[in-house]
Order: C-alpha cells, then structure tokens, then sequence
C-alpha cells in the first residue's frame, strides 16, 4: 500500500504527540492546518517531530483520510472551540473523516445529555429559543472514536481507540513525600469534579501537612521536562476526576511509577486494583485524605511498591505499540472506505 | 468572480459584535457577494486580515504567522494603532513584518496610512469606514431648544466626556450614553448598551452628539466613523463648549447638519469602499500575474 496521507490538525497536543508517531513506525504522512486557534510553540509541553507537515488550507486530493477533534461543547455554535470542526467538516468533501470525540456527554452546568447527544431546542439566558445542534448532527456520517469503552455506551456510538503512549517519555525519580493533581485550571467543573478537588485540596493541609500541587494552578509548570519530573517525583497523583475519559495524565503517572488514586469511572476500576497496582477512590474527600495519610505517614515504602505496579500495569496496556497497531488499522480501513467496528473487547482483557 | 475571504478581528478573538468589524467587513458583505468570513481550511483568491496580525512567540502562545503565509494574495486592514500600549509587550502585533509580509495595507485614515508607509513599500491604501446607508433613519428635523444630548462608542473610550463634564452641567443636558458598557462617570446620564438594531434610533432622539476628540496617543490614528454616524442620523457633533452653545437652537443645528447630512450619504456609502477594495484587489492580482 503506498504512504497513507492523513490531513489533521492540533487540538491535544498530548493526544497529537503520540498520533503523529505513528509516522516513525508506518507509511503515513501526517498534514496539520495552520490556525489561529491550536499552535504549536517552541514553549508547547511537547516537542513537534519534524515530519510534520503544515499546510494553510486544505487541498481535495492531496489526502486519503482527515482526522478533526470535537468534544461535548462543541455542540453549542457559540462556543468557539467548534468553529474549527465545523469548518473543516464543510471544507473537507472528498475523502472519509475520522472524528475524534474527546469528551462525553455530560456538561451539567449547561445541558442535559440528551440534548448533547440529541440536540434541540433550549430556551437561553435571555429568554430566546436556540437550537443546539447535538453531536448526533454534529458528527454526521463521520467515522466517531472515542477515548473510552464507557464513552461508546454514554453516546451510543462510536469507536474506542484507548490511548498508548512512550514508557521511555515518563522519568520514574526517587519519590519525595508529594501529591500531585495533573489537572488544568481550564475546562468543565462537573466533568472534572471540581468541587470535590477544592475539597481534597483545603482538608489535605490539616490533616497530612501538605499541600496538593495543582499543576498550572499553585504551581506553574515551566515546560514539559518540568512536568515529567514532578510527576516522576512524586509519591501520590490523585484523579478524582467524574467523567474524563481515560485521562491521559493517569496513565503518564502510571509510567512515571507515582502511586495513583483515582475514581472509578470509565472502566477504571477493571484495570486498576486497590492496594495493589493503584487506589480506586469513592467521591468522598475524607477518603482521599485519609489514604494519602496513611501512604505518606505509615507506608511510604509501599505506595513506592504499588507505583511500580501500577508501572506494569501501564507498560502492558497502554504501549506505544499496542496504540499505534489499533490507531493504524482504523486509518487504513477507514481510508479505504470501511468503517470498522468494535468486537467488544477491552486491552485489559485482551492479555 | 475572484472569491475573497476576510479573517476577521471578531473570529480571530472570538468575540461578538465587534464594531471594527461590523464596519470594515460586514458593512461591505452587504454589496460584495465574492466577499465572505473566510472558514478554516479554505483557499480563496484573495485574503483580508481585518486587525489580525502576525505575532510573536510567548511563554503562553505560539506565533502566528498566517498573515503573508496564506499562499493567495493577502491585504491587512487596520483601523487601529494595534502596537501601541500593550501591544507593544505582548508580541500581540509585529505590524512592520505584517506590513512587509502581505500584498497591500488598507487603513481607515489617512494618519494611519502614513505611519505605514514608513514601514513598508507595498501598496498602503486609505478606504475610510463607510456605511449602509439605507440603515439609518431619515434625517431628524430639530424642532426644541437644546436639551439631550448623547455620546456613543466603546466604553475605554469614553475618558474623554471627563472634559465635557463641565458643559454638560452648565447647560443642563439631559445625556445618554449608548456603549458597550457603562463607563461609570461622576455625572448624571442615562446609560444604554449599544445595540446594532436600536443605536440610530435612540442617537435620533437627542439634539446634538458630544464626541470631544482626544489628546491620547492613539487618538490621532481614529477614525471620523462615529461622528459621521451622527450626521448621518440628522444629529449635529460638538466637540467643544463652543459648538455646544452655537447648537442651542433648533435652527442651526437643522441649519448645520443638512449640508453635512447630503455630502456624507454620498461620501460615506459603503458601496463606494467596495468599489475602491475591488480596484486594489484587481492591481494586486494584475501585478503578481
């Protein structure tokens, strides 16, 4: 098969570092679109590969398949982070999309799920009827990945490529006495659960005696060999996060050998096991802080034990390689005209 | 038909209801089918970057670079000293590389032209703000003595009515502000958010429109573009105590503002811009080919 030209553009830029990897290891060329909106910077928290090509505006027959991005609140039109999906998914005509779906359907402080899936009409602020498009709409005819298995039952479609990444990426340093929360200041507060954060982060002083560092919040990360070196130190990296799909961080933490306590939402619960390669938290802010103490006070030496646990548990599921061989067989078939489907199982049950 | 897409301030920032927008672009979409927002991804003939600008790389932000870098013809049009102020610090706008970088500048006054020019030797144009004529009222016919008197603008801006304050008390007006938010001065007004569908309406109700013009550094490169909507609306302007007292009577200002009102529907039709855009498009597309 020739090389496969993937037309494409930046929009997370951890989830586009390890995409455009791909290249290193198969026949695919990767094009991105020049905007405004998602640049990539010499200060960016990862490095861009030099085979990345970058175009002004899109060309029908330069390319086989176009992978965009979209999450939940692109299913208003005025929020803004949609204008490059909507676009791009008009000006791209002539060969088959891949629409990645970063998100899920919940955005609680605005609309319910169904009008995110479904769309309809909301009555605004103003008191002025507004349709709301849904993502339904939105993604059309469009090939939908996902982050998640959880993430295919709460839109009731879609693909699920479950993200891989570089082990040798992620510094796994001596732990000091640390709690991180890899977590940006920006984005949706439900979804996040953020009002369980605040109170992790204001019980966690009294009672341990340390401070939560929140990344790019009381501590501004200077670039991203700043950021792998304070999760690489790092004993414990919470994620009590309620609707995020397969976060990223976790796994990157993971790698790094911190010990992680997460909820357990989005099958997280099926890979990590508490007490032994990790901690499956409930909502519960006590708990969090009760668990850190007893890790960081009583058994340091074993949180160390289970980090490196959860390590082994990363370095079998979430690979480089495992990703790109998943992330390529989509491209190909889907470039080809297929649409591929999932045969129901998950990477955790596969080994 | 060449197609031309103009990326504007508004998208660019993705704000709403901006006015330099609403002036330099969507004014001219009215009578310009070719003309269109431009949408991410495609490749018209012809590019304008309304007050968007090629930028520096920052510890927040990469560098924009699009502005020259498009591969089609490309024009910069700008109604603002974007470099002064904060401008200058936050790599937010490298107008001499901009300038250097696109075919052509297009500016709303003449004193921005001039500044320019200094920095590039590619065509600078001055295409004044204009508008949609056929938006205003008919013209108002003053028939009481001084009494209400308006300002309008953006809301920074409005520092300036503080010199107007002590005519505005001598002479009892009753003043409304019409912006984007209330300035919050320490006089009596009635404040009113601008709105596109009610602006010329609620302008008509006054008798004059006090615009005083300002000492600051970026004044000089304003634009005349709100009190040419003031005549437009049959309002007469006064920009100092003086021309607040000759306008007290009904008779003069109906007097003043008729000749001005007739030359300005002439001068300021948007359609007249269109023309003067299209002649630059069709010598910059002559000469690249």
């Amino acid at each position: 098969m020739s090389k496969l030209r993937v037309f494409g553009i930046l929009n997370h830029l951890g989830n586009n570092y390890e995409q455009l990897k791909l290249a290193e290891n198969y026949d695919v060329e990767f094009t991105y679109l020049q905007n405004n909106v998602r640049r990539w910077g010499r200060n960016s928290h990862r490095q861009q590969p030099e085979h990345l090509k970058w175009a002004s505006y899109y060309e029908p027959g330069k390319y086989d398949v176009a992978i965009l991005s979209v999450d939940q609140q692109c299913v208003d039109p005025q929020i803004g982070k949609g204008h490059l999906y909507r676009h791009l998914n008009e000006v791209i005509q002539d060969i088959p999309k891949i629409v990645i779906n970063h998100g899920t359907p919940m955005w609680g402080e605005r609309y319910t799920e169904d009008i995110v899936i479904n769309g309809g009409e909301i009555i605004d602020s103003k008191g002025k009827p507004r349709h709301i498009d849904g993502m339904k709409q939105l993604v059309g005819d469009n090939f939908m990945i996902v982050n998640s298995y959880e993430s295919v039952n709460r839109w009731g479609w879609g693909y699920p490529l479950i993200h891989g990444m570089t082990q040798n990426d992620w510094l796994d340093l001596p732990k000091e006495p640390l709690v991180v929360l890899p977590l940006s200041p920006a984005g949706l507060d439900k979804y996040y659960n953020r009002q369980l954060i605040s109170h992790i982060k204001e019980g966690l002083p009294d009672r341990v005696g340390l401070e939560v560092l929140h990344t790019n919040v009381n501590y501004a990360v200077v670039d991203w060999q700043d950021y792998k070196e304070t999760i690489g130190r790092a004993l414990i990296t919470i994620f009590p996060f309620k609707d995020s799909p397969m976060p990223r961080s976790r796994t990157e933490a993971m790698l790094s050998g911190s010990c992680v306590l997460s909820s357990r939402y989005h099958n997280a619960d099926e890979f990590i096991k508490t007490g032994k390669n990790g901690f499956i938290m409930p909502d519960n802010p006590l708990s969090y802080i009760e668990t850190i103490d007893q890790l960081v006070n009583h058994n340091f030496r074993e949180a160390e034990i289970i980090g490196q646990a959860g390590k082994k548990t990363a370095l079998e599921y979430f690979s480089e390689e495992r990703y790109q061989a998943d992330l390529y067989e989509i491209l190909t078939k889907v470039a080809a005209g297929e649409r591929p489907e999932w045969s129901g199982k998950k990477v955790w049950s596969q080994t | 038909m060449r197609s031309v897409a103009a990326f504007t301030f508004q998208q660019f920032h993705n704000k709403k209801n901006i006015g330099s927008t609403k002036i330099r672009i969507n004014n001219l979409m009215r009578y310009w089918n070719e003309l269109h927002l431009y949408k991410y991804g495609e490749k018209p003939d012809v590019m304008i970057f309304q007050k968007v600008y090629r930028s520096g790389e920052t510890f927040r932000s990469a560098a924009y670079t699009m502005p020259g870098e498009m591969g089609v013809p490309s024009i910069l049009d700008i109604c603002d000293a974007d470099w002064l102020g904060q401008g200058a610090i936050t790599k937010a706008c490298y107008i001499t590389e901009t300038a250097r970088m696109v075919d052509a500048v297009v500016t709303s006054t003449e004193a921005l032209a001039e500044f320019i020019r200094q920095l590039t030797d590619k065509p600078v144009l001055c295409i004044p703000d204009r508008f949609i004529i056929d938006d205003f009222p008919t013209i108002k016919h003053h028939t009481t003595p001084l009494k209400k008197a308006v300002w309008f603008g953006y809301s920074h801006n409005a520092e300036l009515l503080r010199y107007a304050i002590p005519a505005i008390e001598r002479y009892k007006l009753d003043f409304t502000i019409i912006s984007n938010d209330d300035p919050r001065l320490p006089f009596e007004y009635d404040f009113k958010l601008w709105n596109n569908a009610t602006a010329y309406d609620i302008i008509q109700q006054h008798d004059i429109a006090i615009l005083p013009k300002g000492n600051r550094p970026q004044d000089r490169f304003k634009s005349n573009n709100r009190p040419v909507q003031s005549i437009l609306c049959g309002v007469p302007v006064a920009t100092t105590a003086e021309e607040v007292e000759r306008y007290e009577t009904a008779s003069e200002r109906n007097k003043s503002v008729l000749p001005l009102w007739q030359l300005y529907r002439k001068e300021y039709d948007v359609r007249k811009s269109v023309d003067e855009y299209k002649d630059l498009i069709g010598s910059i597309l002559q000469n690249n080919e």
